[in-house]
């Protein structure tokens, strides 16, 4: 249906234009099924633009705003308090990177901001509104040093990049030039900007140009505070001969913006500092000119282009170089699609990752037009719901792009049905244990996280400690403890509503557990989180897995001398009002325990511990490893039929043909047919290599049949040294790909790409060796790199070693860093995108068998993780929230020295909130579901957080 | 076509002036104080491994520049009984794509490969190919010169010096 906001006869008077293609066919552009012949089934409402965004945060004291994603030419007017600014209004020109605009008003905490646009006599509703506040409120150590752009500050330069910098800050850039006798002259300042939001507005002409040797630094100023001065530069000769430059293509005839690179566009950036120049061949008067910073590309604006037309470009610094090659404007009958990322139910935006600069983008749904702006973020009119079909559209001047983007609105990622669930059904909240709430909701709103509360609190009945994660489904929370009960509460009000077995039964533990001293944490009662899954299409239940001493119904079922065997359960999901809590089945023996002996041989010590259910395609898998590597046992993959409980003896999954490889985690699935799991060590209790070993692997196996499909086993038998792999593998569908991703015990993180029938190695970080050589230097012992990481769009976010990890071995300290930092991997790039210092909210680590922080989950980029400091950290992507600071990605090494050492400097994400709870959160995860966290913790307490 | 990160055009221009050069100081790590352990005695090893680094995470150690392109961390120094020689282990740090300026290591050096690949230059006569757990020694005096001809992938180089104290 049309929005209300238009009434239908407005419509119809105003003219119907309808979106045809231009004149003539061309080829298909891509392979991609999404992209399909524009048949002009849809019709432009004239009157109707989105609104533009308005970045945050503002702060107070600053004065100018930055506002993206606006039509070109649009004017964008600026409210304060809901009256215009003083400076009222300013014409949009990039509406991906955005104006950067002066209000000439000083803000004032507690103001609110909002902007609207305007063109061709339609005005859009008003954009986000931000309220003004203190910056102190996140920056409470002070303005963060500011830091010049480490590449390359040249002779003659004509521009300078300053990072790290607060939005709404004064930022000047200062040079020393080299004095005749030695020495500096006193400081000039040669150019100043106040800070964007948006980095690539942080930048600033210098007049005079840069002398050679000169020491260049930039401070920053808010209020009454003065940060910095950053860490000074120094000129250096230029590049001789300077590379040409380059323009971005295609360009297509009516675009005004062109997007500029060095040598060659986009893989070469300019060179920093150097004059872009513009030219039509053979024409000695340059079309248009700017100076850049250099590093990514650089939009300039010139007049419409026309068909036909053709630019070189060049750089000077102290000279000008030879252009390089030439770029002919196309027809318009080349206009490509756009291309944008699939969009989830509930979603108010569509976010466009490929588009012809400045090009209008039009969204309809069902050929109602939902959306029209440009750039990278386009509000729509609409909340997109499952199973719309939207067509976008992209439009330069007259000109209508041959071929849309058509694509239907699906929650599915793979074949994974529950993977978007606003609930949280599963450990990891689903099949492909990426720890992702893809919903927007109140902990998508970073404004709302910096307001979390505890909202109610409980303690486990039993007294037991909580190591498996709550789930949360249908208004209910179930969590499994240490002392062997399943407990469902109300989500939201706490309330105890069951637990099984009733306290007629015997809770579920195993006598390693309560009677050996030497057991892992994993030994006690319930470990593992539990699953939802729905039992012949119509009962909800709740799958765990447990030891099991016996039920007295059931006297067949206690296996061996009633030690505590492994197995799994079902039992009825919903409050106790609806028969929640009764059982509906129990598998067979799946972990079996013989003994209770440690070292001894001719006894089973298995367990299923961790392993928390996958379920896929109506079958249950859990994996098994031991309680103590006293001796190690054989690692399997079980499967269990969903609606039955029965083993799946058709499937078999064995680690090795004797023993070792334990499975100390859950099973990954629901993408490219693939179940993903990791695997221990396997030396110690072998004298020689298994003649089948798939111990200490990330491996991928055959959901029906259990073969193997595919592993990536970086460690050598050799040179095991029990750095078990016990983080599973979060399963990624990502721009490059699709792939499992998980850290191995020794802090080495790995991807392995996934095809329909197999999974190979893609990359290692840090890339060292793959695999690693018998005798290397490297550790490869018991370090404790065994935390679930999240995954979101093409970031894998972990707790890992890093690039220094390869310093482990005899320089422990990096590595007891690392247990206090999350990396930000990016999958497709396989750098670190950014690196969160959680010291300050962690306790210092002295020894290998500790960690610092837990699993982390991640909705919409904002992060949470608990701590061994009883901290739940929020923390926000930097594209969510400008980041708070940065640092090298070899830790070791300071910013300062980062870049001419030959490693990157990384942001350091904003931490939005720090809630202090009760008890260790460090093996817990965050589950996100319905606008709350809940948190469980080590001492057994149960939270229930959100927004005040 | 693309959505790329972007800089918005500015209009400003400037006067380029030349002036003379001011020397960089380099950072000598060689010169910077690294913490002793204790000294061997009776029924103790002579080189005890220092615990110091291990009790607290908080440290803030940081490689810092030795010439262009190679950066250190001392990691601990031991001095013999008599006080007339000591043995200080170092981390040396060769960034991906980085090539260093010659230098010396004061004393006798064993050099380990820890991770990584490169190119050593002795004296710049002798060049060795050497890959993660690979040594050199390089005698008191040695010029060396080390390549990390990897773009992807850091040079660790473990450094075990024997010298006089004088």
């Amino acid at each position: 249906m049309k929005s209300s906001r238009v009434p239908l006869f407005v419509m119809l008077l105003f003219s119907l234009f309808s979106i045809a293609a231009c004149d003539g066919a061309s080829e298909k552009p891509s392979e991609d099924p999404h992209v399909v012949p524009n048949e002009g089934r849809f019709d432009e409402d004239r009157e109707f633009i989105s609104p533009p965004n308005l970045g945050f945060p503002i702060y107070a004291c600053s004065s100018n705003v930055t506002i993206t994603d606006f039509l070109q030419n649009a004017k964008l007017d600026v409210f304060i308090n809901g009256s215009p600014a003083p400076n009222p209004s300013v014409t949009g020109i990039d509406p991906d990177l955005g104006v950067n605009f002066e209000t000439g008003h000083t803000f004032v905490a507690g103001e609110t901001v909002f902007v609207t646009q305007t063109r061709d006599g339609a005005t859009s509703g008003p954009s986000n509104t931000v309220t003004v506040t203190d910056h102190t409120e996140d920056y409470p150590a002070g303005l963060p040093q500011p830091r010049l752009w480490k590449e390359s500050l040249h002779q003659c330069g004509k521009a300078i990049l300053v990072e790290d910098v607060v939005p709404g800050s004064t930022v000047v850039v200062a040079a020393e030039n080299p004095a005749s006798g030695g020495g500096f002259e006193a400081p000039h300042d040669v150019g100043s900007f106040n800070a964007s939001t948006e980095w690539g507005h942080n930048w600033t002409g210098v007049n005079p140009n840069f002398e050679l040797d000169a020491r260049v630094t930039a401070t920053a100023r808010l209020c009454t505070e003065t940060g910095g001065p950053s860490d000074p530069l120094f000129t250096r000769t230029g590049p001789s001969p300077i590379p040409a430059g380059s323009v971005d293509e295609p360009v297509i005839e009516g675009q005004e913006l062109l997007g500029l690179y060095g040598e060659t566009a986009p893989d070469k950036f300019a060179e920093h500092g150097a004059m872009l120049r513009v030219y039509e061949p053979g024409v000695t008067t340059p079309v248009t000119q700017t100076p850049t910073p250099g590093g990514v590309g650089h939009t300039v604006h010139i007049a419409p282009a026309s068909a036909g037309q053709q630019f070189e470009v060049t750089q000077e610094l102290c000279t000008e170089g030879s252009p390089g090659t030439t770029t002919t404007v196309l027809p318009c009958e080349d206009l490509p699609p756009p291309i944008i990322e699939p969009p989830l139910p509930g979603d108010t935006q569509i976010h466009v990752v490929d588009s012809i600069p400045g090009a209008d983008i039009l969204v309809f749904r069902g050929g109602v037009e939902i959306g029209h702006s440009s750039g990278t973020l386009i509000n729509l009119s609409v909340t997109l719901a499952a199973g719309d079909v939207i067509t976008v559209v992209q439009k330069l001047k007259d000109c209508i792009s041959d071929w849309v983007y058509v694509i239907t609105v699906d929650c599915e990622l793979g074949d994974n049905p529950e993977a978007c669930s606003s609930d949280w059904p599963a450990f990891r909240h689903n099949a492909l244990r990426n720890g992702q709430q893809p919903n927007a909701s109140d902990l998508s709103d970073p404004y709302k996280v910096k307001t979390l509360e505890v909202k109610w609190e409980v303690g486990a009945p039993d007294g037991g400690r909580f190591r498996a994660s709550p789930i949360v489904y249908d208004g209910m929370l179930y969590i499994g403890s240490s002392n062997g009960h399943l407990y469902a509460f109300d989500a939201n009000t706490g309330g105890l509503e069951w637990q099984y077995p009733p306290s007629s039964e015997p809770a579920l533990l195993s006598e390693w557990g309560l009677t050996v001293p030497q057991h892992n944490p994993s030994a006690e009662g319930i470990a593992a989180s539990a699953t939802i899954g729905r039992v012949n299409r119509e009962q909800d239940v709740v799958i765990i897995s447990a030891p099991d001493r016996g039920r007295p119904d059931d006297p067949g079922g206690q296996f061996a001398d009633g030690l505590g065997s492994g197995r799994v359960f079902a039992v009825r999901a919903g409050p106790a009002s609806a028969g929640g809590g009764a059982l509906v089945w129990k598998s067979g023996e799946i972990a079996r325990m013989t003994g209770l002996n440690p070292g001894a041989t001719d006894e089973f010590h298995e367990q299923t511990g961790y392993s928390s259910p996958l379920l896929v395609n109506d079958r249950v898998y859990v994996g098994i490893a031991d309680h103590w590597d006293n001796p190690i046992q054989q690692g399997k993959l079980f499967a269990v039929d969903l609606n039955t409980g029965a083993i799946d003896t058709t499937f078999k999954f064995e680690a090795t043909n004797t023993r070792g490889g334990g499975i100390w985690t859950y099973a990954s699935g629901g993408l490219q047919n693939a179940i993903v799991t990791t695997t221990g060590n396997v030396r110690s209790g072998n004298s020689s290599e298994p003649s089948v070993n798939h111990a200490l692997a990330m491996v991928r196996i055959n959901q029906t049949t259990g073969a193997e499909e595919g592993k990536v086993q970086p460690v050598p038998y050799d040179e095991d040294g029990d750095p078990d792999w016990a983080a599973g593998a979060a399963l990624m569908s990502a721009s490059c790909g699709d792939f499992a991703v998980s850290t191995m015990k020794d802090g080495w993180t790995y991807a392995g790409a996934l095809s329909s029938t197999a999974m190979t190695f893609y990359w290692q970080y840090p890339n060292t060796a793959y695999p690693f050589s018998v005798g290397d230097p490297l550790d490869h012992g018991d370090i404790r790199y065994h935390r679930s990481g999240a995954g979101w769009k093409n970031l894998y976010i972990t707790m890992t070693g890093g690039e220094v990890v390869v310093d482990v071995a005899s320089t422990p300290q990096a590595n007891f860093d690392g247990y206090r930092r999350l990396h930000a991997i990016n999958v497709c790039t396989r750098r670190a995108a950014w690196i969160a210092d959680l010291r300050p909210y962690t306790n210092p680590i002295n020894d290998h068998h500790s960690w610092g922080l837990g699993p982390p989950t991640v909705t919409r980029g904002i992060v949470f993780v608990g701590t061994n400091l009883s901290k739940l950290v929020a923390l926000a992507d930097p594209s969510v929230w400008p980041a708070l600071g940065s640092s090298c990605t070899w830790s070791s090494l300071s910013n300062a020295d980062c870049a001419t050492a030959g490693f990157t400097v990384v942001p350091n994400p904003m931490v939005l909130n720090v809630l202090d709870l009760n008890g260790n959160l460090v093996r817990t995860e965050p589950v996100i579901a319905n606008n709350h966290l809940y948190v469980a913790t080590e001492n057994g307490r149960l939270y229930k957080i959100g927004p005040r | 076509m693309a959505c790329f990160r972007s800089f918005r055009s500015l209009s400003a221009t400037g006067i380029a002036l030349m002036l003379s050069a001011a020397p960089a100081v380099p950072q000598s790590a060689a010169n910077e104080p690294v913490k002793e352990s204790l000294r061997g005695g009776a029924g103790k090893p002579l080189l005890e491994i220092p615990s110091v680094r291990q009790e607290n995470s908080d440290r803030d150690d940081k490689y810092e520049e030795y010439v262009d392109g190679l950066y250190v961390l001392p990691l601990f120094r031991t001095v013999s009984d008599d006080r007339a020689y000591q043995v200080d282990v170092w981390n040396l740090l060769i960034g991906p794509g980085q090539e260093t300026a010659a230098f010396e290591l004061p004393g006798t050096a064993i050099l380990l490969v820890r991770a990584g690949t490169g190119t050593f230059a002795v004296d710049d006569d002798k060049r060795e190919e050497l890959e993660m757990g690979e040594t050199l020694v390089a005698q008191p005096r040695s010029s060396l010169r080390i390549t990390n001809r990897a773009e992807d992938r850091p040079l660790s180089v473990r450094v075990t010096m024997f010298s006089g104290t004088e």
